[in-house]
């Protein structure tokens, strides 16, 4: 069954300098119990897409898509009551920069805690007053949602759980408040967790380790996950299947060991020529010249283009249309690629 | 903790000192004597010096300073150059008055200062924002004896509702009379106080409601209003609680002008006169006050910190 089902989801910001289309027509479909990796460079969109599928974007941030199917419901239809029974419940997020993303002034204990109230029937108020005296006075140590918040932290490793649960963010380390954040993100166990760059700010050692705490999170909790990003390393060791993002659009799409053996789209192929690999000891790194142009009125038709080592003229001219470019839905948006079978796929 | 209050209790008396000493010379460089100024100009050489030795001016300055310090360490405050009043008397009845339009003005500015900051946050860019922050464009660019004054134009002149001279003791005429006359003049010296208060908070709280924990909190399905006053408010109060604070100067300052404007003999009263009769001990006993009531204002809002953000621990609790 699909569990996230995206069809040319657009998300503009009306800005005095003109719309910011940072997600451009984008597709994506995630499957029950899947791990889908989401990359590209800084600047592709893919945080704004994340953000886009919770509608956590801000003002002037406006989404629009064909289809923006959460379990078969259309997400862009329900309103904010009803996403916020959704958010943290059904879909949650974890995001990069662990230091800033957990509330500096309540404990890490409550902003778990806090969750499980929300969306658990568990006889606790969730009134403003009775949040308001949470905070002041502390929660009950004996509620069912601070057991569960200690149950938590206990599933993701945390060290002395009890005592740990009264720590404020910064007596945690850079790991740790990663580990809280995503036991805030599966206290109430999601169906889709989306997780936005969730090991960058962090060292390699302890990535391995979230990467590792994702991976059983998967198996105990059926939970499908999005993972956003730009490290191919990271997708190579977790994702079932990945999605390549350059400039707000998706330009190539594959199983990821069909990606990593047979990448086909020129962007792909140069991502993967600047990382550096162990196996193969490469001479030197390639890095891709230029940088992501602003989505600001792009104006040739392949976004790639003027950084494309096989750039022809048609290539900023003609819109290139997905293609199936190998095996196992191996698709690529590149109209220098000769499809299989003559497949054509999409054409806007 | 203790220790840290300790420490910073001496620290305090020793900018307290420090202002006094300060104040004890810079007041004497002030060109025209207490003595010239209360005889006048005609008044012949040997009327003078007869009057200096008498106030015992004539001795040298650090003989008379030595001695102002011997006193305030047995809190003898002395007496008032011109009239002979023991300074303490004076001060017993001029600052329970200043106290009083000060708390007013802090209570009225800070119930006007938070609610408008939080309601200018929350909406940025509509119209309810651009009336607050214009209003506290002009609360901030109006002194307080000219809100002072229209103040009493319109609640004592034209509508007649409240009296606009004198103060009534709380003890003698009760809460309600000392509070007809406080009114106006707490209100006069409270709005510029609210104005910068509310820029603050508002400010402050723009900030906060756009950082990552409160994404965090949205993602969470927490609702809107306590994400507002469970994830934001502490956070945002913390700059908020520091300007309020120091700003407490702003509301003794405009004390000063606003009790000439309502007739109430406070400290602000107090002082302009003394400065002006170059009455020296009234004005260093008025401004050591000013300046004890600063310092401790500034401690306080160190030790308000500790509750507000769990990553200050001052001194010996640090783990």
């Amino acid at each position: 069954m699909t569990m996230l089902q995206i069809e040319n989801l657009r998300t503009e910001f009306e800005t005095p300098r003109g719309t910011v289309t940072a997600v451009n027509g984008v597709d994506l479909h995630i499957d029950n119990g899947e791990i889908v990796g989401l990359v590209g460079e800084s600047g592709s969109g893919k945080s704004v897409l994340a953000q886009s599928v919770m509608r956590l974007v801000e003002d002037p941030g406006e989404i629009t898509a064909d289809e923006l199917l959460f379990k078969g419901e259309p997400l862009l239809e329900k309103s904010e009551a009803e996403m916020t029974t959704i958010r943290g419940n059904e879909i949650s997020m974890v995001f990069q920069d662990p230091m800033n993303s957990l509330n500096p002034t309540i404990t890490v204990g409550e902003q778990i805690a806090e969750t499980v109230r929300l969306h658990q029937d568990i006889g606790e108020s969730i009134s403003l007053p009775a949040e308001m005296k949470r905070k002041i006075i502390g929660a009950s140590k004996a509620s069912e949602s601070w057991r569960r918040a200690i149950e938590m932290l206990e599933s993701v490793q945390i060290p002395h759980p009890e005592s740990r649960a009264t720590d404020y963010p910064h007596e945690f380390s850079g790991g740790m408040r990663q580990r809280a954040m995503i036991a805030i993100a599966l206290s109430c166990e999601p169906d889709l967790l989306i997780a936005d760059e969730p090991t960058t700010a962090l060292d390699v050692t302890i990535q391995a380790q979230i990467l590792e705490e994702l991976h059983s999170i998967l198996e105990v909790f059926d939970t499908s996950i999005l993972l956003i990003t730009h490290d191919l390393a990271v997708v190579a060791e977790t994702c079932d299947r990945v999605n390549v993002m350059y400039a707000g659009e998706m330009v190539e799409r594959a199983t990821t060991r069909e990606l990593f053996s047979n990448p086909q789209h020129p962007y792909t192929q140069a991502l993967l020529a600047s990382t550096p690999q162990v196996e193969t000891a490469v001479e030197e790194l390639e890095p891709i010249p230029g940088t992501v142009p602003e989505p600001i009125d792009i104006p040739y038709a392949c976004h790639f283009a003027p950084r494309c080592p096989e750039a022809k003229e048609e290539c900023f001219e003609v819109d290139p249309a997905f293609r199936r470019v190998g095996s196992e839905d191996h698709e690529a948006a590149c109209i220098r690629r000769d499809p299989v079978d003559g497949e054509v796929i999409e054409n806007e | 903790m203790k220790k840290y209050i300790a420490k910073r209790v001496l620290n305090a008396l020793f900018v307290v000192w420090l202002v006094a000493t300060v104040v004890f010379f810079g007041l004497r460089a002030i060109p025209g004597g207490p003595v010239r100024t209360m005889l006048g100009a005609e008044a012949t050489e040997e009327a003078v010096n007869r009057m200096r030795a008498e106030l015992g001016l004539d001795q040298p300055l650090y003989v008379q300073y030595v001695e102002w310090m011997i006193d305030l360490m047995t809190f003898d405050l002395g007496q008032s150059l011109t009239s002979g009043e023991q300074i303490s008397v004076m001060m017993a009845s001029a600052v329970p008055r200043t106290l009083s339009i000060a708390l007013i003005g802090v209570v009225v500015g800070l119930g006007i200062a938070l609610p408008t900051g939080i309601i200018s946050a929350t909406r940025k860019g509509q119209r309810s924002d651009y009336v607050a922050t214009v209003a506290a464009f002009l609360g901030l660019s109006m002194p307080a004896f000219f809100i002072g004054i229209l103040l009493a134009l319109v609640f004592g002149v034209w509508w007649g509702v409240l009296p606009i001279v004198g103060y009534a003791p709380l003890q003698e005429d009760g809460i309600v009379e000392w509070f007809r006359r406080i009114l106006l003049p707490g209100i006069s010296v409270g709005v510029p106080y609210a104005a910068v208060v509310m820029r603050m908070t508002r400010s402050s709280l723009l900030e906060v409601l756009d950082a990552e924990y409160m994404r965090t909190a949205k993602a969470k399905g927490v609702g809107r209003t306590t994400r507002l006053y469970k994830h934001a408010m502490q956070n945002a109060l913390i700059p908020v609680v520091t300007v309020a604070g120091i700003q407490i100067a702003l509301v003794l300052v405009g004390s000063v002008t606003v009790e000439l404007v309502f007739g109430i003999q406070g400290i602000g009263r107090l002082l302009v006169d003394a400065i002006l009769d170059r009455n020296y001990p009234v004005t260093q006993a008025v401004i050591l006050l000013v300046a004890s009531i600063m310092v401790f204002m500034n401690l306080s809002v160190d030790i308000i910190y500790t509750f507000l953000d769990p990553r200050i621990r001052y001194g010996d609790e640090a783990s």
